[in-house]
């Protein structure tokens, strides 16, 4: 049979616990935050947009960028135009983020056009077609 | 530019059209596609400058395509002049699709 070993922390007992103590709840005063600071005022000026932006990326997903593409951004009226100069291409939309969206579709859209035509384009537009090539590639 | 001014244009030239995220057009002479452009669908405006360009004319001349004041010929002499249509293209080929298209001058028109 074993033998009962001494406990670590001696426990009181019961008549101690009962001998006048009592419990009182007593209100606690938590600091009070410091007052708002009213008279600290933000300015808060017109958000600046970009004019200009690199392009690493096109919405077609059938494309890769391998240099990025300089992209001109104007907000006329209600709308937004992204413009690649470069190769006279364009995209609107109603935010800067739509404008490039469209601009990347189009793009794509004018890789594909120019690459099944290229036996027959005209000197310009065989420019736009090498110069295109310079800064998109088809994924595998 | 308004959608049916750009529309103009397309009759006017006869560019050849093909409905994609927007209405792409471009301009065929011998044989060879020589420029190219594009129109959002609906009736938003169009951006006049950026459609101008890609049409390699100057402010005048997109008004005159616009209008009656300058005509195919006129257009083919424009692209010509600045290089866009190869003078070796026009030699070469015998077959023209614009001339038997050409409108009359416009002569007498407002």
């Amino acid at each position: 049979m074993a033998t009962a070993t001494a406990p670590i922390v001696k426990q009181p007992q019961a008549d101690v616990v009962d001998a006048g103590l009592t419990v009182q709840l007593m209100p606690i005063e938590w600091p009070k935050p410091a007052p708002a600071q009213m008279d600290v005022r933000v300015e808060v000026g017109p958000a600046r947009r970009p004019d200009r932006i690199l392009l690493g990326t096109l919405s077609d997903q059938g494309f890769r960028v391998i240099k990025p593409i300089a992209v001109s951004l104007e907000v006329r009226d209600d709308s937004t135009i992204a413009s690649w100069p470069a190769v006279d291409e364009f995209g609107t939309g109603a935010s800067i983020s739509n404008a490039v969206e469209d601009l990347g579709r189009t793009v794509a859209e004018l890789y594909r056009t120019l690459q099944l035509d290229a036996a027959r384009l005209g000197p310009d537009l065989h420019a736009v077609w090498e110069k295109l090539q310079e800064f998109v590639v088809p994924r595998r | 530019m308004k959608t049916h001014e750009f529309e103009i244009i397309v009759r006017k030239l006869g560019l050849k059209t093909r409905n994609s995220g927007d209405r792409l057009a471009w301009f065929e002479y011998n044989g060879q596609t020589v420029v190219r452009t594009k129109r959002s669908h609906g009736n938003k405006e169009q951006p006049g400058d950026k459609i101008r360009q890609q049409l390699k004319v100057n402010e005048q001349q997109l008004s005159g395509l616009i209008s009656c004041s300058i005509e195919l010929p006129e257009y083919i002499e424009i692209l010509k002049s600045r290089g866009i249509i190869a003078q070796q293209s026009e030699s070469s080929s015998q077959q023209k699709p614009d001339e038997t298209t050409t409108p009359k001058p416009s002569a007498g028109k407002p």
